[in-house]
């Protein structure tokens, strides 16, 4: 099912054609991803939705390059990461892609700042200080830039992540759950930073979540089943998308 | 790379304890042994030199140079005598000679002789090195000085009179009675440290030599001032050559102390490079823990890696941040190593100043080499060692930080090649050890051990585990606890492996040198009953015959048996000096009974030949004994005294008026007599027989003394490979740690389920006394093979081997390994106690 035609694959941010991923063998055999083209426009904050099983992370870390697909191809930002070897892949990832996990998934040895700063430490290039500045302000962590991971709250955990996904300015930046360990008013308070980061700094955001309220931040929701895209909802509410999942029999 | 790897250092600094504490008790080790060679030739430095310390030159014969032909017969080519003094003398810029000698006199103190070396001290005031403690320096030929070490020892006082004796040049025998002028400070120099020490003036030099033939060890020389001592060289380099001398050289005392070094120190060399082996032995157990360490320590941060991958790090960034530690860490322990080996020998050379006074000179040397070789091989080997983990690191999967944290379990399969390679190795090994053992020969069984043993530690991911598991299966009892702890202790077989291999290392080298040493003890006390057929020989060559009622005093002794009297009753036709006895007594001294000489019939040493031997007694008459031959090569002739009488005409009495009669006693004793116990037996037959000590002698004496050079190289071996056990142990202890680290979710959720903290804590230390036990148990059983082995190709030159274990010394090593084990299994254990179930499910 083709949810959009591309015209060419660098009108958006994320592009794949004929996505498969196959776990195991014989009897135990997954078909996680069927073989399907999806894109993702530039600038535009997309929720992947589905139950349990559907194969939304498994998309996830095919497109974000962390797992390898088993045939298709992939672009981010023009360029097919499927034919990259893991070096370049890497490369690739720290430049173009930025992630915000459930679990925070911060260097617990490493100070807030530093963790901000890490992939561009680990690409050994300088950042601009002026963006960092903006972002840390933004996201309200001035105070808080000296402190190891330990010593911070959940919520403003989430935001050192965020800080350190959009400080690259990545092509993409990939939401794993990001706010499934946040209760529910930290949690509204990180989407809205994701929302207001596409529509203020343009910055395309894809989130797997399968919480109803997350994805009604968004401005597209993907609906997945079995490995396919059944469904897309543009401008969801809180209704149509809870409606939409219990189409799935979710 | 730096910063996070600074950071993990920061934050995980405990988990870090145990590998900076192997790698800096290997490398203290090694440093310590540097500096014990840097001391050791500083010492001697410090002694060979006293003498001369204050002299400007010195000259001394050249030994480096071969003589010409016929120069040996021409003393005046290379002897320092009078006649190059009083050249040297005549030189111009020269304020004062003295020649140093250093002659071997004997000394009747006590009514006793007693060896001593005599030095010459010198009159001038520059060139004298001799410290009195009281008294004058000796002046004249009939004064002396004595050193304070033997002037205590024998009670002689200033104003003594002793008599001296000594052997001129021409081989004229001088003896002389001279007072005692002075006691002088024990002597430092090891030349001359270990006898008694005298000091005598030049004229009792002359007197004791011969007129004009003293010679001298070295002439020493001090310029007048402000002259330009390179400069006196040559004048007096001609001089010398004026009076024929050919063989000589002339330095200032710093070229000649090193000279005198290099000559030495040969011994020295040796010394360090067993104990480098050693050193290399712990630096390679280090390497094992290292190794072991960082893979723990890479597998508890998975997580964290595949967090770095996906944010972007390249593999090669992970490995060189993970050896970036490596790197600090063993630099860091390395430093702190060298630090603690100074320490220590700084103390120990403190200790060793206060107590013994030869020792007063001995002197701490830190050479740049004793710094620098322990920290870059430490560093080394803790790289070397973090390498393979690093690789592992490299290799963790972006996704591994997305997915649950489900337990990180590192998949170590033995690689083919290394199971073919050690098996190779083992198999080579264990034929030429075979082949070294029948054949007696030690070098190609220790070629054949230096194989093989790398080859079964290669081997051990095959065996280590799984002896663990069976052993594990074995004693766990059927309860939950030790069945959890069986299967624990095998569930990362790779981990398992280096963890006793590093302990199987020292347990296999000290269980080695303990049974090797055992058999080799046994075998060498077989060997020498059959060598030496009494147990102890008084047999004072000076001839004498000792009164009834001190052999009845002796035979009556604590720990003597029985006492056989052989009388000297006249001597072969070869010269053997024959004797005779009665073959009762005989029979009861003798270690193999039945080898008593029956009528006609005379007891001799493995080096006759043939079937008889013709003999003479004293009053004249020949006859032809029958040979009884034993195994020992050196007896003399022994007769029964019937046979004497009728065959060579010697009876008691007459024998008794000939100017040869003498006496020699054999002696059984006691086999429980200790070292100490033959010492005393030993000095109160001496006395109370009136002969040197040196003359009561015997196989019991040999045997004690081999036994304890064999002890004292025993305890020292195993004293330097405790070293190697210990960092082992600090290993099985961090694994278990780390382990219970690892766990905490797992161990909580057994607690949810109802394991106690007890049964928890007895799980953690069944886990470890497994691992432990089985390592001991196994190094003990390859260390026997090994000894023996090694025991046989030494021992095949002796004859059979007497195959002896010490089992007590060898369950003492299993004990010490289980109950270190335990010990280390204590602190990981009350941790992994102390947390509530809830809590640990909690965590990451």
């Amino acid at each position: 099912m083709t949810i959009t035609a591309p015209q060419t694959s660098t009108d958006f941010a994320v592009h794949a054609t004929n996505l498969t991923k196959i776990y195991g063998e014989g009897t135990t055999r997954v078909e996680a991803l069927r073989g399907f083209d999806v894109s993702f426009v530039r600038g535009k904050f997309t929720a992947i939705m589905g139950p349990s099983g559907s194969g939304k992370s498994t998309l996830m870390h095919c497109l974000a390059g962390l797992d390898d697909a088993n045939d298709g191809q992939i672009f981010i930002g023009g360029t097919d990461i499927s034919k990259l070897n893991d070096d370049a892949l890497t490369k690739m990832r720290r430049e173009k892609v930025g992630f915000v996990f459930q679990s925070f998934n911060l260097v617990p040895t490493l100070t807030a700042e530093a963790n901000i700063l890490l992939p561009l430490a680990l690409a050994g290039k300088k950042h601009d200080k002026a963006w960092l500045e903006t972002i840390v302000t933004t996201l309200g962590l001035g105070d808080r830039l000296n402190h190891k991971p330990h010593e911070l709250s959940g919520g403003q955990q989430q935001r050192v992540a965020v800080a350190r996904a959009l400080l690259t300015r990545p092509e993409v930046v990939f939401g794993d759950e990001p706010t499934g360990n946040l209760d529910s008013r930290t949690g509204a308070e990180v989407l809205s930073l994701l929302r207001s980061s596409t529509r203020e700094m343009g910055q395309t955001i894809i989130m797997v979540t399968h919480d109803a309220v997350a994805a009604s931040y968004a401005d597209t929701v993907l609906l997945m089943k079995d490995g396919e895209l059944v469904g897309q909802l543009e401008d969801p509410t809180v209704e149509t998308v809870t409606q939409a999942l219990s189409g799935l029999g979710a | 790379m730096l910063q996070l790897a600074l950071a993990n250092l920061k934050t995980y600094s405990r988990r870090f304890i145990a590998v900076t504490l192997a790698v800096m008790i290997g490398t203290a080790f090694l440093a310590a042994t540097l500096m014990v060679n840097a001391s050791a030739t500083e010492t001697l430095k410090n002694s060979i030199g006293s003498s001369y310390a204050k002299a400007d030159l010195v000259i001394g014969q050249d030994y480096m140079v071969d003589m010409a032909a016929g120069d040996e017969d021409k003393p005046e080519t290379h002897v320092l005598g009078p006649k190059t003094l009083k050249a040297i003398e005549s030189v111009d810029g020269v304020a004062a000679v003295h020649g140093s000698a250093n002659i071997g006199v004997s000394v009747n103190a006590g009514g006793r002789d007693y060896y001593a070396s005599a030095n010459t001290a010198a009159t001038n005031k520059k060139l004298n090195s001799t410290v009195l403690e009281s008294g004058a320096l000796p002046t004249g030929s009939e004064q002396v000085a004595i050193d304070a070490t033997y002037a205590g020892e024998y009670n002689i006082s200033v104003g003594d009179v002793l008599e001296i004796g000594a052997t001129t040049a021409e081989g004229k025998e001088i003896s002389r009675q001279v007072k005692v002028s002075g006691i002088t400070a024990a002597s430092s120099d090891p030349m001359t440290g270990s006898a008694m020490s005298l000091t005598i003036g030049q004229s009792l030099l002359d007197a004791l030599s011969g007129p004009g033939e003293a010679s001298y060890a070295n002439i020493v020389v001090a310029a007048k001032d402000g002259i330009d001592l390179q400069g006196l060289k040559d004048p007096i380099t001609s001089a010398l050559e004026g009076t024929g001398l050919k063989y000589f050289q002339v330095n200032t005392p710093d070229e000649q102390i090193v000279k005198d070094i290099a000559a030495f120190s040969g011994g020295n060399d040796q010394l360090t490079i067993v104990l480098l082996v050693f050193a290399l032995i712990a630096l390679v157990v280090t390497g094992l823990v290292v190794m072991n360490t960082f893979a723990v320590l890479i597998a508890q941060r998975t997580r964290e890696l595949a967090l770095m991958r996906t944010l972007g790090a390249l593999r090669k960034q992970i490995r060189s941040s993970v050896l970036i530690e490596a790197l600090l860490v063993g630099l860091l322990a390395s430093a702190a190593g060298v630090l603690l080996a100074t320490g220590i020998m700084a103390a120990l050379i403190k200790i060793l100043v206060a107590t013994v006074p030869e020792m007063s000179i001995a002197t701490l040397a830190v050479n740049a080499q004793a710094i620098i070789v322990p920290i870059v091989a430490g560093t080394a080997i803790t790289l070397v060692a973090a390498w393979m983990p690093a690789r592992k690191a490299m290799r963790v999967s972006p996704l591994a930080a997305l997915r649950p944290a489900d337990d990180a379990a590192m998949g170590n399969k033995a690689g083919k090649i290394r199971i073919v390679f050690g098996a190779l190795l083992v198999a080579a090994g264990a034929a030429a050890l075979a082949y070294g053992a029948i054949e007696g020969n030690i070098l190609i069984a220790f070629g054949g051990g230096v194989l093989s043993f790398p080859g079964v530690l290669m081997l051990g991911s095959l065996f280590l585990p799984k002896t663990v598991s069976a052993i594990g299966a074995l004693t766990s009892g059927g309860t939950v606890p030790g069945k959890l702890a069986s299967l624990n202790a095998v569930r990362n077989p790779g981990r398992t492996t280096a963890t006793a291999t590093a302990l199987l290392i020292g347990v296999t080298l000290v269980s080695m040198m303990m049974v090797g040493a055992q058999t080799a003890k046994a075998s060498l006390g077989d060997a020498l009953g059959s060598e030496f057929l009494v147990d102890v020989e008084v047999n004072d060559y000076s001839g004498t015959t000792f009164p009834a009622e001190s052999l009845a005093k002796v035979k009556a002794m604590n720990g003597v048996q029985d006492l056989a009297e052989l009388t000297a009753v006249g001597s072969s036709k070869s010269g053997q000096e024959l004797f005779a006895t009665d073959p009762a007594s005989l029979e009861s001294v003798l270690n193999n009974g039945s080898q008593v000489p029956a009528a006609g019939q005379v007891l001799v040493s493995s080096n006759n030949e043939g079937k008889t031997m013709e003999a003479t007694g004293f009053g004249g008459k020949t006859g032809n004994l029958e040979l009884l031959i034993t195994e020992s090569n050196s007896l003399q002739p022994v007769v029964g005294w019937e046979t004497a009488t009728s065959m060579l005409g010697a009876t008691k009495e007459s024998v008794a008026k000939d100017l040869n009669a003498r006496t020699v006693l054999w002696l059984k004793v006691d086999d429980s007599l200790g070292n100490a116990d033959l010492r005393t037996l030993q000095t109160d037959i001496a006395d109370e027989l009136n002969v040197e000590e040196y003359a009561v002698g015997g196989g019991v004496m040999e045997k004690q003394m081999f036994n304890t050079v064999i002890d004292m190289l025993l305890m020292i071996v195993s004293g330097l490979l405790a070293v190697a056990v210990l960092i082992a142990l600090i290993g099985v202890a961090n694994t278990l740690s780390l382990s219970v680290l690892e766990r905490t979710r797992e161990n909580s959720l057994l607690r949810a389920l109802g394991l106690t903290r007890g049964q928890l804590k007895k799980m953690l230390a069944t886990e470890a006394v497994l691992i432990g036990g089985v390592a001991a148990l196994l190094g003990v059983l390859l260390g026997s093979a090994y000894g023996l082995l090694g025991a046989q190709s030494v021992m095949g030159a002796f004859g059979a081997m007497s195959v002896s274990i010490p089992w007590l010394q060898l369950a003492g090593v299993i004990a010490v390994s289980v109950v270190a084990a335990l010990a280390a299994s204590i602190v990981p254990a009350r941790r992994a106690a102390k947390l509530a179930p809830v809590q640990g499910l909690a965590s990451e």
